[in-house]
């Protein structure tokens, strides 16, 4: 009995054993690599995730990444001052040799260690805080700091630009079991609507990852080797193929450009408002002029605020409450100053009620220390440095950190 | 002409065919490498958002 005949085949010379092997070999040694090379730090000369180190340039630092810069600096000995929160505490403005974090490490002195990790749009507990829970037991002498506007809500899960840094420490296996987060990851990551169907699912993705590190791998690629297509932010040859370690932090200098140039009427009409309605959602107007707090408002920002952090990291991290610039604040009515200063301080008390330490920040600074409404320049960041600083030292005394 | 057994070839042929034999399952272990540092890079892209971040300060 003749055999059938077999369709040839079009590559006879191909053994699909060796393929698979060469895949799945392939695979693990780059899994391995991107797992070793995070291990280490590439940032040499780190200040701050400046924008073509940031997602504003199609570059997501890993969870591991940001440790290994973290490791780079500081032993378990030292104290270590991780800063998260957004652009304000990020320095826009200040120049790196200018930066508010550097004045605080100075103020600070050898015995801390100061790491912005901070991004521009960032909530509170965004990528600084997930590093900081990450590292939580390697340096056990550690505080975190972000900032807020008052009664500012943060999710559990933070925003969504920064979304993948929580992401992947919790598919890592690197945080606590918190279950407000918990809850609110699992009914983001059920929802359609996170889901842009240009890019891979958020949770496949975060999952592959934790077993092939190809975020880390990649990304290492592309800060010391190449950076590999072109980016809105760099869309040229041959610039948007250079390692992004070929960009310097080119943050602009507030103090270099005048004040009409950051102040143009438009922007001045806009900020005012923004200004007159900075806490004018959290209270009503008495009859003879005081304010009362609205007890919807009041309840939500006490429950995000219980939710935002694990209970267990509370105590060592402070919130900063800032003030908006005198140059819109005094073209305020006094009641609604008034409103504001009392939001600040409301806000403050609820944040040490939950366990939290939190200062304000602003009363005595002048027009020079804004740039902006918001953002602080070189003597704003050094004002703040001076505020921080004691507020960080009593925590470190609080948290006995100090200790030999 | 259908291909001998190896063990029924002549000895020079029989390198020959070993050396063939080889050169294909390295090649396609190559491939498969190949195949692997696409996929990896692949993963890594899609992972990416599809468009960057942009800051508006207000």
């Amino acid at each position: 009995m003749n055999e059938p005949n077999e369709a040839p085949r079009k590559w006879p010379w191909l053994r699909p054993p060796a393929l698979l092997l060469g895949v799945v070999t392939g695979l693990t040694v780059l899994s391995w690599a991107g797992r070793e090379v995070t291990k280490s730090d590439w940032h040499t000369n780190f200040t701050r995730f400046h924008p073509m180190i940031s997602p504003e340039a199609m570059y997501e630092p890993t969870v591991d990444e940001m440790c290994a810069i973290v490791r780079a600096r500081c032993t378990p000995a030292q104290v270590l001052v991780i800063v998260g929160g957004n652009s304000i505490l990020l320095g826009v403005g200040q120049p790196a040799d200018k930066i508010w974090t550097q004045r605080l490490q100075e103020s600070l002195g050898d015995r801390y260690v100061v790491v912005n990790l901070a991004f521009r749009g960032a909530s509170a507990n965004d990528a600084g805080a997930v590093v900081a829970e990450t590292l939580r037991a390697e340096f056990p002498r550690e505080i975190y700091i972000a900032n807020e506007n008052p009664f500012q809500s943060t999710s559990p899960i933070g925003t969504v630009t920064y979304r993948f840094a929580l992401l992947d420490a919790y598919y890592k296996g690197y945080l606590l079991p918190w279950k407000p987060r918990d809850m609110a990851l699992s009914g983001y990551l059920k929802t359609l609507d996170y889901r842009d169907y240009n890019e891979m699912d958020h949770e496949i993705g975060a999952k592959l990852d934790s077993w092939l590190y190809f975020h880390g791998l990649w990304n290492w690629f592309s800060y010391t080797q190449h950076f590999t297509f072109a980016t809105t932010l760099m869309p040229h040859a041959p610039e948007a193929y250079w390692p992004r370690s070929r960009f310097k932090d080119a943050e602009t200098d507030f103090d270099a450009s005048a004040f009409e140039s950051r102040f143009p009427p438009g922007v001045v009409a806009t900020d005012l408002n923004i200004s007159r309605h900075y806490s004018s959602a959290f209270y009503h107007e008495n009859s003879d002029g005081s304010w009362t707090e609205d007890e919807l408002a009041y309840q939500i920002y006490v429950k995000d605020s219980r939710d935002a952090f694990p209970d267990s990291v509370k105590p060592r991290t402070l919130i900063l409450i800032g003030r908006n610039s005198p140059f819109y604040t005094r073209q305020l009515l006094p009641e609604i100053v008034a409103r504001d200063e009392k939001a600040i301080g409301d806000t403050i008390g609820i944040l040490k009620a939950q366990g939290y330490a939190a200062i304000g920040y602003g009363r005595d600074f002048g027009v020079e220390d804004f740039g902006d409404r918001t953002h602080l320049t070189s003597s704003g960041g050094a004002k703040l440095a001076e505020i921080v600083a004691p507020a960080i030292e009593s925590m470190a005394q609080k948290l006995n950190y100090l200790h030999p | 002409m259908p291909e001998l057994p190896i063990f029924a070839q002549k000895p020079q042929a029989k390198v020959v065919a070993l050396l063939t034999g080889i050169g294909q399952y390295i090649a396609s272990f190559g491939i498969g490498l190949l195949i692997a540092l696409l996929l990896h890079y692949v993963l890594y892209r899609i992972g990416l958002p599809s468009k960057p971040f942009i800051y508006v300060a207000f």
